[in-house]
Formats: structure tokens, C-alpha cells, sequence
């Protein structure tokens, strides 16, 4: 048998050879494997989307339980409440009409529960110090509206006779002195609404009125009933962004690298030299975009908008070298390069970079409610549309770092994205915010079939100029 | 293997059951691997434990290049070399100067063998020259790539693996002729 034949035969029969394990062994090498992970990028995923999610069901429950509305009816339109906008300010009621019931209404409040009724009915009030004639005749209504109000919710189920009748009555009871001289209007209960009617007096009926302590003066037929402030928060805002800063790109297997140069030790076998991924540090990196934000309440709303984003992260590298290697680059199949670096090593310094348009969906919260520096955290979730990008790919089976394009790179990509800002100067509706702005990349910035893993982070100053809405 | 990509993007999220999966489809084979390294099962199964616990925890490693079998099997070869470095398996038999005579017969013996058969009887080569053997003749390495790994001279790499071959060479007849007594 000839040496050459000898060792043929012997390697075909050994690779051909398969023997079973114990099962015991599965079991143990269990007992060693780290506990299954779940999936953080679903994880991720969840938390931004309960975050959404509870920011829109915050404010839709806020809007369908707030829904304040003001609208002066004009002539003729007394019973109306389809045509309510609630934008529009409440319209000047003019002189006197022929249709004493009419000429008596100063508004229509509209409400699905007590609590924001009587907010604007206070702030009407407040609105109302100033004792001019119109400010009292509606201050004097009001006072008989609350007591109505106190009607509406506790008879609503009793008819809108009853309950009119009853606060005219009460009325009567409690100031029989001051209120028998006047005829007093008949506020109506109109389903939710409230219908606020002028009472007709005259001069001398009202001055003996001390339902409030009132220096009463003239009275004039037009009465105008001010806007109720929320109504200005339902407006949309617009804003410019920039931020600067630092980006770097963390990756998941230089730490497993480094465990493999222990594992293997001074073993140097082919593809498993186990060698250290180059040392990655930050890079400029900045992005400028527009966002929109709509207000869900007084200190929570959301936004979104798109950006232009550019992410950087310095690699430093070993010696370079000038030869053919054949990279491998999975399912993208294999090309040959020309030039490529040692790994290790100080003397070579490349920055890579991505170029992409980002697409965030943001929830504000104003944490800190104050004039001066108010507090504003922000949360959101943020898409990546890559438009192109230049990398270092590190190749540990070999140990060697190669120059690459973004075809290594999921084209989409998601972030986390955190931030405060606080306000630095306003004036009408314009402002300018900045403040710390944070985000993370979820997943991994590689494609899947070259298994490699890579997140990009990016720490900076965020600046914000916002023209209307709040 | 079916989905073999899926399988691997499902071991490193760290799911059980694709690594189970991985476990059965080469298991069989590595255990082989690592038999031939070894001197019993039992040794031959902790470096295939030790073995795959390595694979699983430097999954990310592999790009893909090269079929993941080949990948697994030189993390076995690794191992196994660890294993054997560890009980200083090397230095304890390279030294033992065992050379029997060389055969004379030119007749083809090995057809007649079962691949189990020959694995136990290269089993019973000194460690030392089992593992020459081994990475020499399965595994493909030059002396020179052997000395490196083994940390011994290429020369010594070269003479040990003479030895083992003529070793082999007799127990191999050995085995035939009792073989076909048997029958």
C-alpha cells in the first residue's frame, strides 16, 4: 500500500464516520448557554409602540372629555348646535331684536361633563373683573348659571321644566328681597348645553341685585362672551431643527473577539486567529429637519416630520496593506479588493459615515410647567432611510478591516430617540428650544446574512425654532 | 441542512430550540472528530460539550464564508487541542519511543475495515502521535503548520507521524487477519 494511498483512504473513511452523543451531552452544554434572550429589538419595539400608543389614547380621552365648545347664537339660531365650531369665536350679539328670546342669549356652552364647563364659566369670570357694563351683565348671569349647573347635574334626568323652574324658585328663596322686583330669565337645559340668556332688566332692577357684590353701571344692549382659552391649544405648530454632536458605532462583536483571543490562546489555527476588532470612536455628526406637532393637551403632544441625518465613527486601524483579498460579503456574493488594513494597530485612522433621511414620530411632555425655562422631555421612534454610506467591515476570521459601501447595510433602519429641551426666548409664537438629544439605533445596522452586529448612536445638542402653535 | 441561514440568525437571538436544532445535525459528526483526538467517549464528549458551548457563544464570528460544518469542526479541532494541552497529553507520550517494526504487506487491509474500527485503532496511538495522526492526515496541516500549533519542532511533527503510520500500518493488518478469522 503506497503512503499516499494509505492516508486517502484513511481521511475517506474518517470523514464519512458519525457516532452518537449521549443525550446527556445536549443537556449539559445547556446548563452552560446564556438563558434565551428575548428579542430586544421586538422589545424595543413594544416599549415605543406602548409609548404611542398611551400618548394618543391620553389625548383622545383628554379631547372627548374637554370638549369645550363657545359659539354666540345669533338670531333665529337659538336651538341649533349643529353648527358649532370649536375654533371659531363666539360672535357679538347686536341690539336688541324683535325676538325677545334671541336678543337675550349671549352664548351657547356646550359640554360633555361639569368639570370644563365650570372652567370656562371661571374663566369668563376672571375674564369679566374688569366692571364694565357688559363684563356684569354676564358676570350676573353667570352666578345664575352656576346655580343651574348645579341643576343640570343633579336633576338632568327630571326635564328641562323642572330644572329651570327649580333655579328660578331658588333664586326667589334664597334673595326674596333683591330678586322680587325682577323677572327672571328661564336659563334652559338643552341636552348637554346651557343655554346663558340676558335677563331683561332694567337699571334700577338690577342695582338692588347682591347675588354679587357689584358696582353696577349702565347697562348696554351688546354683550360679548370672550373665547375660552383652550381653544387656542388645538392649533398645530411648526418647527425647524438642527442638532450637532458626536456619533459612534457600537459593535456587538468586538467584545466576542477579544473573549475569543482567551478562549484560543496562543493556538494560531487558520480562520479562528481570534484577533481584536479596531478600537471605534466618535465623529461629528449632525442632522437638520421640520417637524409638525399637534398639542393633545396643555403640557403633551405629538409630532413628527423628516430630517436629514449624517452619522460618523473613526476606526482606528493597522498598517495598510496592498494586495488582493477576496471579500465574502454573504448572500451580496464576493468581490476582490486591492487594498486593506491589519486590524490592530494606531497607524491609519478612517471615518466612516452614512448619510440618511430620518422620519420621526416623537411624544413631547412638558415635565417642567414654569414662565421662565419650562421643561419639556420628548421620547419617539425614528425610521432611517439610508441614501449612502461609507464603511469599515472587520473580517475576524482573517483579522483584517476592508473598506466598504452601503450595500453591507440594511437601506432601513430604526432608532430610539430621547431628549429635554427648554425654552430660550419667545415672542408671540415664535420660540427657540434646545436642549441634550440622544438616540439609538435598534437592531442591526448590517444585513442579517452576514451576521454581524452593529448599532449607531449619536449624543448631541439639539436647537429648535418653532413658528406658531403654542 | 434546510434554512441553514434561518436556523443561525435564530441561534444567535439565543433561541433554544434552533440551537438544539444545530446540536443534532452535527453532532454526530463532531463527536467522530472529537473520538479520534480523545481516548474514550467519555473524553470525546466533554470536548464536544466544551465544544459547542464555544460555537454557540462565538456564532456572531462566523460571516458566513465557508460552510458553517467545516467552521464547527475546526472549533472541535481547537478544543480537542485544548483539552489535550490541558491534561498535558502531549508531553506526556511525545516522548514514548514505541516503534515497532514496519510492515511488509502490500495488500490493501483498510478496505476490509469499519471506519468505528479504524478510529479505535488510531485511538490507540500514543497521544502524541494520535494527534499528529489526526491533524496530518484528516485534518490536512503541513508538519510545519503542526509544529506551530502543537509547539514543537516540524522535524519532531514529522518523525512522530512517521511512527504513528507504521503503528498503524501493523494494527491495521492486525486487525484485518482477526477480522477475517472471525468470519
Amino acid at each position: 500500500m503506497d503512503q499516499h494511498n494509505f492516508e486517502t483512504q484513511i481521511k475517506n473513511q474518517l470523514d464519512g464516520l458519525a457516532m452518537s452523543p449521549s443525550p446527556m451531552v445536549w443537556q449539559r452544554i445547556e446548563r452552560q448557554l446564556p438563558n434565551q434572550k428575548r428579542s430586544r429589538k421586538g422589545a424595543w419595539l413594544a416599549i415605543a409602540a406602548v409609548l404611542i400608543v398611551g400618548a394618543l389614547g391620553a389625548g383622545s380621552y383628554y379631547l372627548l372629555n374637554n370638549n369645550v365648545y363657545v359659539k354666540g347664537i345669533t338670531k333665529n339660531q337659538e336651538k341649533s348646535t349643529s353648527t358649532i365650531n370649536p375654533i371659531s369665536k363666539p360672535s357679538i350679539i347686536n341690539n336688541r331684536t324683535t325676538n325677545k328670546r334671541n336678543k337675550n342669549i349671549i352664548a351657547k356652552i356646550t359640554t360633555q361633563s361639569n368639570q370644563p364647563l365650570k372652567k370656562a364659566i371661571d374663566y369668563i369670570n376672571t375674564k369679566l373683573a374688569n366692571n364694565n357694563d357688559n363684563e356684569i351683565f354676564a358676570k350676573k348671569n353667570i352666578m345664575r348659571y352656576n346655580k343651574n349647573i348645579h341643576h343640570t347635574i343633579t336633576n338632568k334626568n327630571k326635564g328641562n321644566e323642572y330644572t329651570a323652574a327649580n333655579s328660578a324658585k331658588d333664586a326667589l328663596r334664597k334673595y326674596p328681597t333683591e330678586a322680587k322686583n325682577i323677572p327672571l330669565s328661564e336659563p334652559r337645559l338643552e341636552k348637554s348645553s346651557i343655554v346663558m340668556y340676558r335677563p331683561e332688566l332694567t337699571l334700577a332692577d338690577i342695582s338692588n341685585i347682591k347675588i354679587m357684590v357689584l358696582n353696577l353701571k349702565k347697562v348696554e344692549p351688546t354683550i360679548t362672551t370672550p373665547p375660552i382659552e383652550s381653544h387656542k391649544k388645538q392649533t398645530m405648530g411648526w418647527s425647524m431643527h438642527m442638532t450637532n454632536g458626536v456619533s459612534w458605532q457600537a459593535n456587538k462583536s468586538s467584545n466576542i473577539a477579544s473573549t475569543s483571543a482567551v478562549d484560543y490562546g496562543t493556538i494560531i489555527y487558520g480562520n479562528m486567529s481570534g484577533g481584536k476588532q479596531p478600537t471605534q470612536k466618535t465623529a461629528y455628526a449632525y442632522s437638520v429637519g421640520a417637524n409638525v406637532s399637534f398639542p393633545l393637551s396643555d403640557r403633551l403632544s405629538v409630532g413628527g416630520g423628516v430630517s436629514y441625518v449624517s452619522l460618523s465613527t473613526r476606526v482606528q486601524l493597522g498598517e495598510a496593506i496592498n494586495a488582493p483579498y477576496v471579500v465574502n460579503q454573504g448572500n451580496q456574493g464576493s468581490t476582490t479588493i486591492y487594498s486593506y488594513y491589519q486590524a490592530e494597530g494606531t497607524k491609519n485612522t478612517y471615518t466612516t459615515q452614512q448619510q440618511s433621511l430620518q422620519i420621526p414620530v416623537s411624544v413631547e411632555w412638558e415635565a417642567l410647567h414654569q414662565k421662565h425655562f419650562p421643561v419639556w422631555l420628548t421620547a419617539g421612534v425614528s425610521m432611517l432611510k439610508q441614501i449612502s454610506a461609507s464603511d469599515i467591515l472587520y473580517d475576524p476570521t482573517t483579522n483584517v478591516s476592508h473598506k466598504t459601501d452601503n450595500t453591507t447595510m440594511n437601506d432601513i433602519q430604526w432608532q430610539l430617540t430621547f431628549g429635554a429641551k427648554t425654552t430660550l426666548w419667545q415672542k408671540n409664537k415664535l420660540s427657540v428650544q434646545a436642549g441634550p438629544y440622544y438616540e439609538v439605533g435598534l437592531g442591526n445596522i448590517y444585513k442579517e446574512s452576514l451576521l454581524q452586529h452593529g448599532n449607531w448612536k449619536m449624543i448631541g445638542l439639539k436647537a429648535q425654532f418653532n413658528f406658531g402653535g403654542k | 441542512m434546510p434554512d441553514q441561514l434561518q436556523l443561525l440568525k435564530d441561534c444567535l437571538k439565543g433561541k433554544r430550540e434552533a440551537q438544539r436544532k444545530l446540536y443534532e445535525h452535527f453532532a454526530p459528526l463532531m463527536m467522530a472528530v472529537c473520538y479520534r483526538y480523545t481516548k474514550s467517549k467519555y473524553e470525546a464528549e466533554d470536548v464536544l460539550q466544551e465544544g459547542f458551548v464555544k460555537v454557540f457563544n462565538n456564532l456572531d464570528q462566523f460571516k458566513g464564508e465557508g460552510e458553517i460544518g467545516a467552521w464547527i469542526r475546526r472549533i472541535m479541532v481547537n478544543t480537542a487541542l485544548n483539552y489535550l494541552r490541558t491534561h498535558q497529553k502531549y508531553r506526556q507520550d511525545a516522548d514514548v519511543d514505541m516503534v515497532p517494526e514496519r510492515a511488509s504487506n502490500d495488500e490493501n487491509p483498510l478496505a476490509s475495515l469499519q471506519a468505528k474500527q479504524l478510529a479505535d485503532i488510531i485511538q490507540r496511538l500514543p497521544t502524541g502521535y494520535q494527534t499528529i495522526f489526526n491533524l496530518y492526515v484528516v485534518e490536512g496541516y503541513s508538519h510545519v503548520e503542526i509544529g506551530e500549533m502543537l509547539g514543537i519542532d516540524a522535524g519532531t511533527s514529522r518523525s512522530q507521524y512517521l511512527r504513528a503510520r507504521v503503528m498503524l500500518q501493523k494494527w491495521i493488518e492486525e486487525e484485518t487477519q482477526l477480522t477475517t478469522k472471525n468470519q
